[in-house]
Parts: structure tokens; sequence; C-alpha cells
């Protein structure tokens, strides 16, 4: 076959063919050929692929960030979820679905638009200026690197264009602010009052046959929960610190080893007059501005009240509403020279002019409190606290290990590691998985408790550690399965329950009833001093509206139909298992657009420009995911 | 020996082999060459048509940012004249169509609906983006509404083709509704406009006002 090929191949036709063949691998190579082969793909959207090593990225980018936000009250279970992966998945697809379109219709970002985007970011600056270390080094400890950022940084850019280039194109008018205006800024005038439900529960009778049927219908909300009982072992940094001796020999050791920290720094009090100088401002400009210092300083000096000259001229109008007076300034927490004049000045003096990065100082020295070396006595026992401390947090390392291995070496008791530690093995109450008191209020400890190891094999937890400076071991010495409550146990809880979902209904009922004789004629004050009601009314504006039950009162008045001129409106409704508000809506009073001040109407503004504007883009993702064929490979996540 | 010379050509004698590839060339070599040539001018006119896009882009990209620098700092012609540009030289890009929406914004400014009309049409009708069809569509509706042409503002709010701006096409429809005193249809086009909210967005409490003002009136007929 392959001399048929040959044949057939030589003739001018044949060779351009190979020509093209030849120059193609050429260019491209043939290992363009292999590139992917290997790679697993999670999920599609169109023709791109999101790769599993993009999606664990993703995935543990998702995790810091909840961990960093939540701490560790983070429920671990959560991440393991289907839930979870499916939204960090989704999200994923989105925004790769957005980088990619934008590239490929044509968004850039150029390398001088990503320079100056670069520069221009403050967290990235030192004394106001761009700092390639400082980039370097943050980016860095950020965990990525600077080719990756730079490549995310485009991408942002991308979108930060079509954001801007949405947003400042969006068209609002005059006439769409009043509007605007007249809705937000509405005033309603109107009174209200609340039916508790702990007035309705006392006469409810609840009767033998509702409390069995209910009983009946839900036989699954009345059990007792799995509870369990433990031994358990606990090692704390406290606990060792309690038990240790430390002699006065440490004491002392401990004092002479540390000066510093036993030495009270000195400090001074002083107050100022800043006279600012702009960071552009000319030769010229600066000497008048010194000069104006200089003659504060005379003024002074002459014997001018320095509070007055602070109020007229000082910059700082931090300072000034206190006559000047900064306070006391440690070492090291000022601008140089005015540290530098300041404790050389002697008390009351008036310094000359002080120049800083802020602009010229004069600065009057108010008092000075000089340094000294705390006598033992005064710091024995925080010494003392601090030896025991250091001392216990060693011995709690070494024991750390011996426990953890002796627990787990030694599964069947947890004696042999009490007797190393030289503690008591301690009981702790029942608990459930749920809630727990003393050691088990812990989440981490009543997780190992319930775990496979203790509850079901019946072996010595591992080590849990509940904190940096506690850590604990336990071991099952009873439980109790889950249970159904007999109807005799559950009978407290099923005549509570019915008697607050009567009352609560019974409290609805009664509000309607109100509500329907207001809108039939009945005075307001009259019948609510009748029925031992409180006539509240309901603050007007947003700054007043506090409470959280107003507020939530102000909702339901605020959705309320507005009343014809001249009448009034009334309405209840049942705003939690607990409260029925009635209100009475007395007026509707719009906002007025010329009232509006310049600054009230760009707030507006932006409202209305982020809707139609730089909100869009939520619209514009949304749009593409709706026509995007999207396909994603549960089993991978 | 012989049987293998013939079938595959390849050991010749030595006097022959020069005598040989000249007739081989002679036969094929205007093949090869062709076919180099070609692939040369392929793989060059490729890389040389990306390089020069991905130019264009960049450029592009550039004007566009100082056309919202400008538009920022409130020099309208100036803005005015990048987005010109913008439209005039890279219209294929995606700036054009931006360009076209600012043009539109720029000229409303100015109190000149007929050219922000303009610019929104060409964008709804001409934008390969689907995307900028439907907003360009949503901005036209509303300028149409602001000039008063309440029936034309209605059918442009009134289509299928939302994409993703179904808050807003139905915000939009309830603002021309409530233009045209049709209250109770204006309540329920924006309790549309708020199902279909995204959940960070910052219009809830508007748009949630429009839709009690809406109902209210609509009630009190």
């Amino acid at each position: 076959m392959l001399i048929t090929i040959r044949e057939r191949a030589s003739g001018v036709i044949g060779w351009t063919v190979a020509g093209v063949i030849i120059l193609v691998f050429a260019v491209w190579g043939i290992g363009s050929y292999f590139e992917g082969v290997s790679e697993i793909i999670v999920a599609t959207a169109d023709k791109i692929e999101i790769n599993q090593e993009t999606y664990q990225q993703a995935m543990s980018d998702r995790r810091r960030r909840l961990v960093q936000m939540m701490g560790r009250n983070v429920d671990a279970e959560l991440f393991s979820s289907t839930a979870f992966k499916r939204q960090v998945v989704e999200e994923l697809i989105d925004t790769t679905l957005q980088n990619e379109t934008l590239h490929a219709s044509g968004f850039r970002i150029s390398d001088a638009q990503l320079a100056a985007l670069i520069q221009n970011t403050a967290v990235f600056h030192t004394d106001g200026q761009f700092d390639r270390d400082r980039y370097e080094l943050l980016v860095q400890n950020s965990g990525m690197t600077i080719q990756g950022y730079e490549s995310y940084q485009r991408q942002q850019g991308v979108v930060d264009q079509l954001v801007r280039g949405l947003g400042q194109s969006a068209i609002v008018s005059t006439n769409s602010i009043d509007k605007a205006w007249k809705l937000l800024d509405q005033r309603r005038i109107a009174s209200y009052t609340t039916l508790e439900f702990d007035n309705f529960l006392d006469d409810i009778q609840v009767s033998e046959t509702a409390i069995e049927k209910e009983y009946q219908a839900n036989l699954d909300s009345y059990f007792k929960p799995a509870s369990i009982q433990v031994d358990y072992l606990k090692l704390s940094v406290e606990d060792l610190g309690t038990r240790l001796d430390v002699d006065e020999a440490d004491i002392l050791q401990m004092y002479e080893d540390n000066p510093d920290r036993y030495r009270q720094p000195g400090s001074r009090s002083a107050s100022h007059i800043l006279l600012k100088v702009d960071s552009d401002a000319t030769n010229a400009q600066i000497d008048q501005v010194r000069q104006r210092a200089s003659e504060i300083v005379a003024r002074a000096r002459g014997g001018e009240s320095f509070a007055s000259l602070a109020e007229v001229n000082s910059d700082d109008k931090g300072s000034v509403k206190r006559g000047g007076e900064l306070g006391v300034i440690r070492p090291g927490t000022m601008a140089k020279p005015f540290e530098d004049a300041v404790f050389v000045m002697g008390e009351g003096e008036i310094s000359e002019p002080v120049r800083t990065q802020y602009g010229f100082h004069v600065i009057r020295l108010d008092r000075i409190t000089e340094s000294r070396v705390q006598p033992l006595d005064q710091v024995r026992s925080e010494i003392e606290a601090e030896v025991r401390r250091l001392r216990a947090e060693e011995q709690f390392n070494e024991l750390a290990e011996i426990l953890g291995s002796t627990v787990f070496e030694q599964p069947d008791s947890l004696e042999p590691a009490a007797d190393h530690l030289g503690v008591k093995v301690m009981r702790s109450e029942w608990f459930t998985q749920d809630a727990g008191t003393g050691i088990a209020e812990f989440q981490v400890v009543r997780d190992a408790a319930f775990g496979n190891e203790v509850l079901i094999d019946g072996l010595n937890s591992e080590l849990i550690e509940i904190d940096q400076d506690n850590l604990v071991a336990v071991r099952k010495v009873d439980y109790r399965a889950r249970r159904q409550l007999d109807l005799n146990e559950a009978r407290d809880g099923l005549e509570k329950r019915l008697r607050a979902v009567e009352a609560s209904d019974k409290m609805e009922k009664a509000g309607e009833d109100l509500v329907a004789r207001l809108k039939s004629g009945a005075d307001w004050d009259e019948l609510l001093i009748a029925h031992k009601l409180a006539r509240v009314r309901l603050p007007e504006t947003t700054e007043t509206l506090l409470e959280p039950l107003e507020q939530v009162v102000a909702r339901v008045v605020y959705a309320a139909l507005v009343p014809l001129s001249g009448q009034i409106a009334y309405g209840g409704e049942r705003i939690s298992p607990a409260r029925y508000a009635i209100y009475r809506l007395e007026r509707v009073e719009f906002g007025d657009p010329a009232s509006a001040s310049e600054e009230d109407r760009l707030g507006v503004e932006k409202i209305l420009s982020s809707r139609r504007g730089g909100e869009m883009v939520i619209g514009w993702r949304q749009g593409l995911r709706k026509v995007a064929k999207v396909q994603i490979n549960d089993e991978l996540l | 020996m012989a049987e293998n010379d013939k079938l595959l050509g390849v050991h010749i004698a030595e006097d022959d082999d020069a005598q040989r590839l000249r007739v081989w060339w002679k036969k094929n070599g205007m093949g090869i060459v062709a076919g180099v040539a070609i692939g040369i001018l392929g793989v060059g006119g490729f890389k040389g048509w990306q390089v020069y896009t991905e130019n264009r882009a960049l450029s592009a990209s550039d004007v566009f940012q100082e056309m919202l620098a400008y538009d920022e700092s409130g020099a309208i012609e100036r803005a005015s004249n990048s987005a010109q540009i913008l439209i005039k030289d890279y219209r294929a890009t995606p700036y054009g169509d931006l360009a076209y929406l600012m043009i539109a914004k720029l000229a409303k400014q100015k109190g000149d609906l007929s050219n922000a009309m303009e610019a929104l049409t060409n964008v709804m009708t001409k934008s390969k983006d689907p995307a900028m069809g439907q907003l360009a569509r949503l901005r036209l509706s509303q300028v149409k509404l602001l000039a008063g042409d309440l029936e034309r503002a209605h059918e442009l709010a009134t289509t299928d083709d939302v994409g993703g701006f179904e808050s807003e096409f139905s915000e939009v429809l309830g603002d021309v509704l409530l233009a045209q005193h049709k209250y109770s249809d204006a309540a329920e086009a924006f309790d549309r406009a708020l199902q279909a909210l995204a959940p960070a967005s910052s219009s809830r409490a508007l748009l949630t006002s429009k839709r009690n003002y809406a109902r209210s009136v609509g009630n009190n007929q």
C-alpha cells in the first residue's frame, strides 16, 4: 500500500500538499496534538471546558474565604455537601463564560493600562508611591504568582470596562430622579398598636382528643434525641499552670532579663497648631506658611491663648475642638521631626515652627512624664503569671505528645494516659449531638463522641483540639438511642404547642375583628382604650425608626395602599407568630423634589444609574448563561 | 538486490545519483516550492491577521478608556470625539457598541433625543452581541418614554427576547404603563420586575415603592 501512496503522491499536487503539511508541523509542532489529552473535565459551557484542577483551586479558594469570614465555626460538612460543590462549580461556569466571552468578543486591557491599574492600587504603596518589592511580596503572600495575578487583573479590568461602559452611558433623566425622590422620600403619618399572643394564652383549653390527634399526626416530632455520656481527659495550659511551683528565683530572673518590659516608658503631652502645606506647594507658598507659623509662635509666646490661636488657625480639625491638645505622645507614634522637637522641650515651652509632611506645627509642651523602672514588688504578680504561663506551655507541648500516643496505643482505656499526665479521668453529663454542657459545650467534642470510633467501636477518641491551649480525649460510658416519646411524656410539649397555635389564631381573629370595626367607623382612640391597647405613633423618618418591631410595622404601613385624600386607612397583619399589628394610616406625604439637596439627588441618581448601568452586567451574565449549553459532570465533583 | 532497487528506488549507483535527483526535481520541484510558498502565505497570513486584530483591540481599548475618563470629568465634546473614533475605526470591536451607547447618553445630555434614538437603534439592529441588542432596546424604550412616544416605548418594552434583563424590561414596561395611567397593569409589571430582581440589587426599595404606589392608585380608581 505504501508503494501506491508513494506513486500517487509524486507529481506537483502531491508535493504541494506535502509542503503545506511540513510547514504546518514545523510551525505548530506535533506536540499540540497531545496537549490536554489526559485532562479531566468537570464541566463544559458551550465549547469552554473547566478542568478538575481549576475546580479544585476554586473550591479551596472558596473554603479559605469562608473560614476567614466565619472563623473556625464553619461546619466542615458544608464543604463536602453537594449544594456547596454545585454552587462553586456554577459560579466557576458563570465567571469562565464571562471571561471567555469578553475575550473572544475582543475586549482587551493593554500593558500600559494594566501597569496603571496595578500602580494605582493603594495597598502596593509605600509613602504614597508604588513600591515594586511590596507588590511582589504581597502578591506572593496571597499564594499567587505575579503572572497569575496580572492575568487575573487583566480579566477584572475587562469586566470593569464593561461595568463602567454601561454605567456611564446610562440614561437618567431629571424627570425620573424627581419621580424616584417622590417615592423614596415619602412619609406616612400613622399610628399603630400591637396585640400580644401572651394575652390570649390564658383562657385556652386544649382537649384530650386534640392532643391525641396532634400526637398521632406528628409522631416524628415527638422524640427524645440520642444522647451519650463520656469519660474524658483534659489537658489544658491553665490547669498545668496552677499546678506548677514558681519560686522567687524564677521571678527575679525574669525581672532582670527583661528590663524593657518593666520600665514604664516616658511620654509627653502636647498641643499643636497645624498649618497645612499641600504636597505640590511651591517654595514661595511654603515660605508664606512658614512666615505665618512664626507669627503664631510670637503671639503664643507673647501670652495669647494657645487654644484660641488654634481655633482660628489650625488645620487639624480633630485637635482644634480640644484647644489643640493631642494628649499623651509616646515615642514612635508621631512624625519624626515632631517627636524630636517634643522630647527636647521643657514643660510649657512653645516651639519654633516644625516642618513635617503635613505642614508646619507650632507645638506647646503641656506635660512631661519621665520613664521609670517599676519596682519588683509592683510587677511581681504579673511576672509570676507570665512565668507560669511560659512553663505551662512548655509542659503542655511535651504532654500533648505523650497523651496523643498513649490514647491511641491503648485505645481501651483512658487510665494509662491519665496516669502519665497525673490527672483524673472526669465524667461528663449526658448530652446530645446538638447541645451539651461542660466539656460537651464544644461542637468538636460532641462530634467526636458521636463519631464511629467512640460510639460504635467503644474506643478512645483521638486527641480533640478545643483550642490552642486545650486538648481533650473522650470515651463512651453509656449511650441512649433516639426514641419515640409516648403520649404521656409528650403531653406537656404537645399541649404547649397546641395552645400556642390556638392563641396565635385567636390573636389574629381578634385583630381582624378590630380592624373591621375600625373600617366601619369605630373611633380609634375609644376602641383601643376600651381594649387596653397602647396607641403608638410610628416614627416618620428612617433616622428615628430604630426599633426592629417598628421597622416591621413600618414595612406593613408603607406597603399599604395610599388612602384617598381626606380618608383614613386601617389595616392589620400578623407580623410574627406572637404579634398582630393594627395600623391607622392618616396621610401620605410624597417627597418634594424641590426640597431635595444636590447630595440627595446625586444619591438617587446613583441608584438609578447603577440600576440602568453597572447592574446590567448581572443581566448580561445571566443572558450568557441562558443560551449557553452547560453540562456538569456531577460524579466528578 | 535488483528487485529491491526497482522497488524502493533508494539504492542508486553513484554515477546516476545527480542525474536522478535532477530528474526528480524537475518533475516535483515546482510542487514543493509552491507548497512551501502557499504554506508560508497561509500560516503567515493567519498569524499576521491575529496580530493585526489583537493590536486593533488594544488600541480600541485605549481610546475607550480615554472616552470614559473624558465623560467622567464632564468633557462632553472630547468624550464624544473619542466615541466617534471608536465608531468610525473600531466598529468591529465590542467598543463600537459601547461607544454608541455613550453617544446616546451624551446626546440626551445635550437634549438631543433624536440623535440618542438613532445611536441606540444602531446598536439594537446591528450589534453582533445579542445582549447589547437587548440592552439598547431597553434604553431606546426609556428614551421614547422620555420623548413622550408612549406607544413605541410600550412596544419596545414588550418583548420575549429579554435575555438576562427580565427585571429591567419589566420595570421599564411598568414605567411606561404608569405614564399611560394603567396603574394595575403597571403594578403587575413592577411585581414581575421585583421577582426577577438580582438579590444584590440596590433598587429593591425604589422598585417596591413604585409597585406599592401603582397598586394604591390602581385600587383607588
